[in-house]
C-alpha cells in the first residue's frame, strides 16, 4: 500500500515535471522565435509570407517537444 | 495507522469520483492508449487499423470517382473541384520538384498521399471514430516508409557512395532518429489530441458545448499542421539525402 | 496462431506485423492515388501549360508576321509614292522639254517665215525699183528726145508732167 502510494505520488510528480519543463522550454522557444519573426516582419514587411511559413515550421518543432512531454506525462500517469 | 487512513481516504475519493462521473480519468486515458484488441483474420490488432483501412478505401473510392466523373471533364479554366484538385496537386508537385528535380516524380505522390491520409485519418476524430495515428504502429509505419524513401532516393542519386557517410557512426543515429522523430511526433500530437477529446467526451457535463471548441484545437489544427509538417519534413530530408 | 508474433510486453501495443500491414496499406494507397489522381491531374496541367505556351508562341509568331507584313506594305506604299513623285517629275520635265521644243520650233518656223516674207518683200522691192528705174530711164529718154525736137515751154513742161502723171496713174 505504502509503496504503491509512493509510486503513484512520485509518478505524478514526474508527470508534472515532464509537462511543466517541456512546456517551459517550448514556450520560451516559441516566444523567442515569434519575437524575432515580428522583428523581421517589421524590418521587411514584403517578406511576411516567407517568414510566416518558416515561423509555423519552427512552431511545429517547438510544439513537438511539448507534445513529447505531454505524452510522457500521460504515460506516467496511466501505466 | 496514518498511512492506512490516507490510503482509505484516497480509495474513498476514487469511489466518489467513479460514482459521480462513471469511469475514472485514468481508465479513460488507458482505454484511449491501449484499446481492446480486435480480431483481424486471426490476428489481434489495434482497432485503429480499421480506421486506416477505411480511410484508404474511402480515398481510393474518391479517386476512382474523380477519375471517372471529374477528370475527363476538366476544362481549361478550372472551377470548383478542378480548382481544388489542381491546387493541391500543383502545390505538392511544385514543392517536390523544385527541391528534388527528378526525384520529385517519386516523392511528390508519396508526400501527397501521406498528407491526405494523415489529414483525413485525423479528421475522422470529429465524428467520433478513433484516428489511425492513435496506434503507434501506424506512426512507425509512416516513419519507416519515409526512412525507406529517403534511403531509396539517396542510393539512387549517389549509388553506393552513400555508404561512405556511415564512416562516421553518428550518422547511423541521425538517420534512425529522423524516422523515429517523425513517427513519434505524429503519434504524440495526434494521440494527445485524441486523449483530450476522449476526456472531454467521457464526462457528461463537459461533452455539451466544449467539444466544439476543443475539437478545433486538438483535431482540426493538428490534422492540418501534422500533415503539412510531415510532407515538408519528408521533402527536406530527401533533399538533404540527394544533394 | 499468429498471436505469438505480438510481443505481449511491448509498450503501447507495438507490433511489427501491424507495422507491416500499415506499410502495405500505405503502399497500396500511394500506388492508387498516383495512378488515379496525381498523374492524370498533373498530365492535364502540363498539357494545358504546353497548349498555352504553344498558343502564345503562335500568336507571337503571327504578330511578328503581321508586323513584317505591315512593314512590307508600308514600304510598298512609300515606294509607290516615290514612284508617283518620280513619274510626275519626269512627266513635268519631259512636258516642259517638249513645250520648249514646240516653242522653239514655232519660233524657228516663225523666224523662217518672217525671213521668207522679208526676202519676198525685198525681191518685190527690187523688182519695183527696177521697173521704176526703167520707167524713169524711159521718161528721161522721152524728155531728152522732146527737148531735142523743140524748145521746152512751161506749158509743155506742165503738159509733159501731166501726161507723165496720167501715164503713171494707169
Amino acid at each position: 500500500m505504502l509503496t504503491l502510494l509512493a509510486v503513484e505520488g512520485i509518478s505524478a510528480l514526474g508527470a508534472a515535471l515532464a509537462i511543466g519543463l517541456t512546456g517551459l522550454g517550448a514556450a520560451l522557444g516559441m516566444g523567442l522565435g515569434l519575437g524575432r519573426a515580428v522583428d523581421a516582419i517589421g524590418r521587411q514587411p514584403e517578406a511576411d509570407n516567407k517568414i510566416r511559413s518558416t515561423l509555423i515550421f519552427g512552431f511545429a518543432f517547438c510544439e513537438t517537444v511539448a507534445i513529447y512531454g505531454l505524452l510522457i506525462s500521460i504515460l506516467l500517469l496511466t501505466l | 495507522m496514518q498511512t492506512m487512513l490516507s490510503g482509505k481516504f484516497a480509495d474513498f475519493l476514487r469511489e466518489q469520483y467513479e460514482a459521480a462521473f462513471g469511469k475514472t480519468m485514468g481508465e479513460t486515458v488507458n482505454e484511449a492508449l491501449n484499446p481492446e484488441s480486435v480480431n483481424l483474420f486471426g490476428l489481434q490488432v489495434n482497432p485503429a487499423i480499421y480506421t486506416a483501412f477505411g480511410v484508404t478505401a474511402f480515398l481510393l473510392l474518391v479517386c476512382v470517382l474523380l477519375r471517372i466523373f471529374v477528370i475527363p471533364k476538366f476544362k481549361k479554366q478550372p472551377k470548383g473541384i478542378q480548382l481544388f484538385l489542381e491546387g493541391i496537386v500543383g502545390y505538392f508537385d511544385r514543392s517536390a520538384t523544385s527541391a528534388l528535380h527528378r526525384h520529385g516524380n517519386f516523392v511528390g505522390p508519396y508526400v501527397f498521399t501521406a498528407a491526405a491520409f494523415i489529414a483525413l485519418s485525423t479528421l475522422v476524430d470529429l465524428v467520433g471514430i478513433r484516428p489511425a495515428f492513435s496506434s503507434i504502429n501506424t506512426c512507425f509505419a509512416f516513419g519507416f516508409t519515409t526512412f525507406l524513401v529517403i534511403n531509396f532516393s539517396g542510393f539512387r542519386e549517389h549509388k553506393l557512395h552513400r555508404l561512405s557517410r556511415y564512416k562516421n557512426p553518428i550518422n547511423i543515429l541521425t538517420d534512425a532518429s529522423v524516422a523515429l522523430s517523425l513517427s513519434l511526433r505524429l503519434f504524440g500530437a495526434i494521440t494527445s489530441g485524441f486523449i483530450i477529446t476522449e476526456l472531454v467526451y467521457a464526462f457528461i457535463f463537459t461533452s455539451l458545448v466544449l467539444p466544439a471548441g476543443v475539437a478545433v484545437i486538438t483535431t482540426l489544427f493538428h490534422a492540418a499542421i501534422q500533415s503539412y509538417l510531415f510532407a515538408a519534413l519528408t521533402i527536406m530530408f530527401v533533399q538533404e539525402a540527394v544533394e | 496462431m499468429y498471436t505469438t508474433l505480438i510481443a505481449e510486453g511491448m509498450p503501447l501495443g507495438l507490433s511489427f506485423i501491424e507495422i507491416l500491414i500499415h506499410m502495405f496499406n500505405l503502399a497500396i494507397l500511394i500506388v492508387g492515388i498516383r495512378l488515379l489522381l496525381y498523374k492524370p491531374v498533373k498530365k492535364f496541367m502540363e498539357k494545358r501549360a504546353l497548349q498555352y505556351k504553344q498558343a502564345e508562341e503562335e500568336s507571337e509568331q503571327k504578330k511578328k508576321e503581321a508586323e513584317d507584313l505591315k512593314l512590307q506594305y508600308e514600304k510598298l506604299v512609300e515606294d509607290s509614292r516615290q514612284n508617283a513623285i518620280t513619274i510626275t517629275k519626269e512627266a513635268t520635265v519631259s512636258a516642259m522639254i517638249q513645250a520648249d521644243e514646240i516653242l522653239e520650233n514655232a519660233k524657228n518656223e516663225a523666224e523662217r517665215r518672217l525671213k521668207r516674207a522679208e526676202e519676198e518683200i525685198a525681191h518685190m522691192n527690187a523688182l519695183h525699183k527696177e521697173e521704176l528705174s526703167d520707167a524713169v530711164s524711159d521718161l528721161a529718154v522721152d524728155m531728152a528726145s522732146r527737148i531735142l525736137q523743140r524748145e521746152v515751154k512751161p506749158e509743155d513742161n506742165d503738159d509733159i508732167i501731166e501726161n507723165l502723171i496720167r501715164k503713171w496713174k494707169d
